[in-house]
């Protein structure tokens, strides 16, 4: 008799099915979130100053030509960039939040983390402020002065901390501190720019680093829509690599898995992600730490699932929070930044009770 | 078989190991033996690829460092003296699958991997713990799934560092006959770091004793493990009685 047999319980052939089991369950948990999402996202459409069945919202995505006039413009006009934006920002900072997690071995990280935020604020700041843009040789179009100079700085900023990391093989803890300085500096830059700055310049801008999604447009949907949309592929690529890193850290070396690149790579993505969403809606906090919490909780590490639960749960809270956004007071709209703290915290404490018994 | 020409490894400024040279061969089971601080882990480590080293490591006849990515799951094997996965949220099942499948592109793992997963966890005797997260596993039960996982890819080079620290004592057995019997049967090289020196006279046909990163002495385990020798590195007097037809090795008291 084999000495380890006393911990037998579950036969041989049973850990397969009982693998395949889980596979299926957490498939099903994805398709749940994405029903929910697609609700959700019909939800938002539906309500506004005007208020529209369901019916209607469906009839007019699928035939506008058949709706009135009026319905036409204030779904395909007005409320649909704004749906469409909190749906891709809010699947985009969750993954960039899970991502950081990875990249900084670190529960805590979220996109904003290195810095992103003040970062974006600061560029942002520059334009408003000074005009002054660091893509003036671009012929871009006025509403874009802002948000580029914003998406410029913020991305930088994390991939000089990146490139620096790697060089000094600073320890993901030091890039953490690291971050939190570069913070620091552009928070400081950016009050600067606030003293200097005379009072249009200031309501704008203080309006502009608060996370709203009034100021998306269908062109700043398409954009969002390809980099995040040419994220999810690559990430679906990684994600058996990424649930190495995860499960092995650096040890994931042994299985010729290349941790510096993979981490270099992680990083870029989940900035990229991060720094045009920012630049374009402002600050929304908490999505990026509470999402990826959240699909780890309902599906566990394996990164093909959760990763993709990820996005799903960042969508749906970010949509749940533009709703919320219009209903509070009605006849004004929240800034959603705001909203995602309070709609998110209590959640996350909820999930995070329902679970103690099994992580402790 | 493995064959190390004058390894060293540098940390943060410092040589930790200097000119080790020794050769494993295919079937050979070799105990790497020393007083902590040594360097024995820090050379498992260079080894295994964590660390960078000078000089030449032959996995047959192919430099270690230079293995294609693609091929370094399926060279190596390698339990570390504190192993990573254990702060995962994956079962034993999932986290045998990813070892075999870590840098696949695809989506589900192939079938095979299922196989080599039952298959691995039947030889270790463990299967009960493939639902398992080895976060709720004894230390013992955690030495037993980092075994596995380095086993289930079949390497032709196993390292080990510390395998039986927290086992049982019929675990020891075990885990250390599982290992013999692979050793041979696949004529590949191990070589493992252990502090039981009976248990390094019974299962390493041949140690190496390091010394500040030396090597001290090296061949035959019974002509390595002499109680002069034992004295000098350890400074600890022993008796090595014949007992059984092995010979046993009893610490008896520090040297003064
Ligand atoms: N990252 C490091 N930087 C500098 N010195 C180190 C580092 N890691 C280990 N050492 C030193 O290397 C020596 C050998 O360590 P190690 O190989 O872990 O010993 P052991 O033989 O007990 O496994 C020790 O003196 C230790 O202090
Ligand atoms: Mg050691």
């Amino acid at each position: 008799m084999s000495p380890v047999e006393s911990y037998a319980a579950v036969p041989v052939s049973d850990s397969r099915s009982h693998y395949q089991r889980q596979v299926a369950h957490k498939l099903a948990l994805l398709a749940v979130l994405v029903s929910l999402c697609a609700l959700a996202m019909a939800l938002d459409l539906a309500i506004g100053s005007e208020t529209l069945s369901l019916h209607q919202v469906v009839q007019g995505l699928l035939h506008p030509q058949q709706v009135a006039p009026e319905i036409r413009v204030v779904l395909w006009d007005i409320r649909l960039p704004v749906t469409l934006t909190a749906a891709i920002a809010g699947a985009g900072l969750a993954l960039s939040g899970s991502l950081m997690q990875t990249v900084l071995d670190n529960p805590l990280a979220e996109p904003f983390t290195l810095g992103i935020s003040a970062a974006a604020g600061f560029g942002a700041a520059l334009a408003i402020v000074f005009q002054a843009s660091a893509l003036a040789f671009l012929p871009l179009p006025a509403e874009f002065i802002v948000t580029g100079n914003a998406f410029l700085f913020s991305l930088l900023t994390v991939i000089c901390i990146g490139l620096f990391a790697a060089r000094t093989g600073l320890a993901p803890e030091m890039v953490v501190l690291l971050g939190i300085a570069v913070h620091f500096i552009f928070t400081a830059m950016l009050g600067m720019a606030q003293y200097l700055a005379d009072a249009d310049q200031l309501q704008a801008l203080v309006f502009w680093m608060m996370g709203s999604l009034m100021k998306t447009g269908w062109r700043k949907v398409e954009i969002l829509f390809v980099i995040v949309g040419a994220a999810v592929p690559v990430l679906g690529l990684l994600s058996w690599r990424i649930t190495a890193l995860r499960g092995f850290g650096s040890q994931a070396a042994v299985l010729g898995v290349a941790v510096k690149h993979l981490r270099m790579a992680l990083l870029l993505l989940a900035a990229l992600m991060a720094s045009s969403i920012t630049a374009t809606i402002g600050v929304v906090g908490f999505i990026g730490l509470v999402a990826p919490h959240m699909a780890r909780m309902l599906v566990g590490e394996d990164q093909r699932f959760s990763l993709a639960l990820t996005a799903a749960c960042g969508a749906l809270v970010l949509t749940l929070a533009s709703i919320f956004s219009k209903t509070v007071f009605p006849g004004a709209v929240l800034p959603i930044g705001m909203v995602t703290s309070l709609l998110g915290v209590p959640f996350f404490l909820w999930l995070l009770l329902g679970h103690r018994a099994r992580r402790f | 078989m493995l064959e190390l020409h004058a390894v060293s490894v540098e940390l943060s400024g410092s040589r930790i190991v200097s000119d080790v040279a020794l050769r494993v061969g295919a079937g050979q089971t070799m105990a790497l033996l020393g007083r902590n601080g040594a360097g024995k882990s820090t050379l498992v480590k260079a080894l295994a690829g964590l660390l960078p080293y000078a000089g030449r490591a032959m996995l047959d006849g192919k430099e270690l460092a230079c293995l294609p990515a693609g091929a370094r799951g399926a060279h190596l094997g390698y339990v570390a003296q504190d192993p990573a996965m254990l702060a995962a949220r994956l079962t034993v099942f999932e986290l045998l699958l990813l070892s075999q499948n870590s840098r696949r592109l695809g989506w589900s793992p192939p079938r095979q991997s299922f196989q080599r997963a039952d298959d691995i966890l039947g030889m270790l005797g463990i299967s009960g713990l493939a639902a398992a997260m080895p976060m709720q596993l004894s230390g013992g039960q955690r030495q037993m799934v980092a075994l596995a996982l380095a086993l289930v890819n079949r390497p032709r080079l196993l390292l080990l560092d510390e395998p039986t620290s927290a086992l049982d004592l019929a675990n020891q057995f075990h885990l250390l006959d599982t290992v013999e019997r692979y050793t041979r049967r696949n004529g590949i090289a191990t070589l493992m770091v252990l502090h039981d020196l009976n248990l390094a006279s019974r299962y390493a046909d041949r140690s190496v004793l390091l010394e500040g990163g030396e090597v001290r002495a090296q061949g035959a385990t019974g002509d390595v493990l002499t109680g002069e020798r034992l004295a000098q590195v350890y400074g600890v007097h022993c008796h090595i009685v014949p007992v059984a037809g092995r010979r046993a090795i009893i610490p008896v008291e520090l040297c003064r």
